[in-house]
């Protein structure tokens, strides 16, 4: 029984000691979401993009999405952007790849009206790096950075679960915190449903 | 005097858990949801999103040319006695304006459209998936209603608690000498990791 009770305890740590990082940004990304409008101050205008170049270019852009992805995928390998994972949109006036870096994001833009291939990157601002830290989620078009990011969210998740089960049970082996544990949960349990239920 | 402040520091650590347990769990299940999204999109037949016409009414020539959005859409939700959190898209001139009605249980889409005079009213499909995401994004106290600013109160409590949950961890940590060793190992590991992705991605 004294192994399991330090199995719990050191998994509880030591799973912590690991995650401190990603808690960290969980944390605090959540504090600035919750003042978002104080935190929005601090953010760097739309348009704060560098220029890094610009190109001549002129092509028939074909008008499927997989198309479109193979088409984009080779300008960002044509002209040695980093992309592991990247989006493309395109409207009437232009196509856009985005290439989301936490720190520094990435972006090409094709100009149909003056035939121009333009790339920038955006101006480095701690907050936004901390929003594109929060918000990254999933396995990603294959790339294996991306992938591990999703894993350790996943993780993250679990991590959270064992911590539950772990600290209800290290709380139980401690027979004299029992009566203002169950009131601690009670009111958590209580407060928590009835805002669900006003909401 | 250092055993006592620790023991406080464990008795806080562990109480604010147990206070903050449905929170945690809330926020957990609807990661896994948004970090599997297209799985369990298609455990749904592949759309997490319908709505189902509820109510019409008639809503003609209602707003002024100096109301502005934000108080028609207050205005409507008042007039159908749905007064209550929301957010709204696009605007009086265009041909649909839509206030997104928010509620545990399930969204409410409420469009005018001022052309046509009329009001529709749709409920969002209730399903596990849609409720725990939609609590997960709820934050802030910008919106009025005090419902809404005692979720952004329960979201600053939760964020604050996981940084003190952190502080209080190592500080525990410290004070078990044998797990110094490992514990640095795992701390240097995740920081490591977390640095490699930071950079790379």
């Amino acid at each position: 029984m004294k192994n399991i009770n330090l199995i719990f305890r050191r998994t509880h740590l030591f799973l912590g000691m690991f995650l401190v990082p990603w808690i960290f940004v969980y944390a605090f990304s959540t504090f600035m979401l919750n003042h978002g409008p104080t935190f929005r101050e601090l953010r760097p205008s739309p348009d704060a993009w560098t220029q890094l170049w610009e190109k001549d270019y002129s092509e028939d852009l074909p008008h499927s999405q997989v198309e479109l992805r193979e088409w984009a995928g080779t300008i960002l390998e044509e002209n040695a952007i980093k992309a592991g994972a990247f989006g493309i949109q395109r409207n009437p006036q232009r196509a856009l790849i985005t290439i989301q870096h936490f720190l520094r994001p990435v972006r090409v833009t094709y100009r149909f009206s003056d035939n121009k291939l333009v790339a920038e990157q955006r101006e480095g601002s701690w907050v936004e790096v901390m929003l594109r830290l929060h918000f990254r989620h999933g396995y990603g078009q294959g790339d294996p950075m991306q992938w591990t990011w999703g894993f350790i969210v996943d993780v993250v998740c679990v991590a959270f679960l064992v911590w539950i089960v772990t600290g209800l049970y290290l709380w139980w082996k401690i027979p004299h915190t029992r009566n203002w544990g169950w009131l601690a949960i009670g009111a958590g349990v209580v407060s928590f449903f009835g805002l669900l239920v006003v909401l | 005097m250092a055993p006592s402040v620790t023991r406080y520091v464990r008795r806080i650590h562990m109480y604010l858990a147990l206070f903050l347990t449905p929170w945690i769990l809330m926020y957990t299940l609807s990661s896994l949801v948004f970090n599997h999204f297209g799985t369990i999109r298609n455990w749904y037949g592949g759309d997490l999103n319908q709505y189902e016409k509820v109510n019409e009414i008639e809503y003609a020539d209602a707003f002024g040319a100096d109301v502005t959005p934000t108080e028609a859409a207050k205005q409507i939700l008042l007039d159908l006695d749905m007064d209550g959190s929301h957010f709204i898209r696009g605007n009086l001139k265009g041909e649909e304006f839509t206030i997104m009605r928010q509620s545990t249980y399930q969204m409410k889409r409420v469009i005018y459209y001022p052309v046509e005079g009329r009001v529709t009213v749709e409920n969002q499909a209730a399903n596990l998936p849609n409720m725990l995401t939609r609590m997960h994004i709820r934050h802030g106290f910008e919106q009025k209603y005090a419902s809404m600013r005692l979720w952004g109160l329960g979201v600053e409590i939760t964020s604050l608690a996981m940084l003190f949950w952190i502080a209080s961890g190592v500080w525990l940590w410290w004070t078990i000498k044998p797990a110094r060793m490992w514990g640095a190992i795992c701390a240097l590991g995740g920081l490591g990791l977390f640095a490699v992705l930071l950079f790379s991605i």
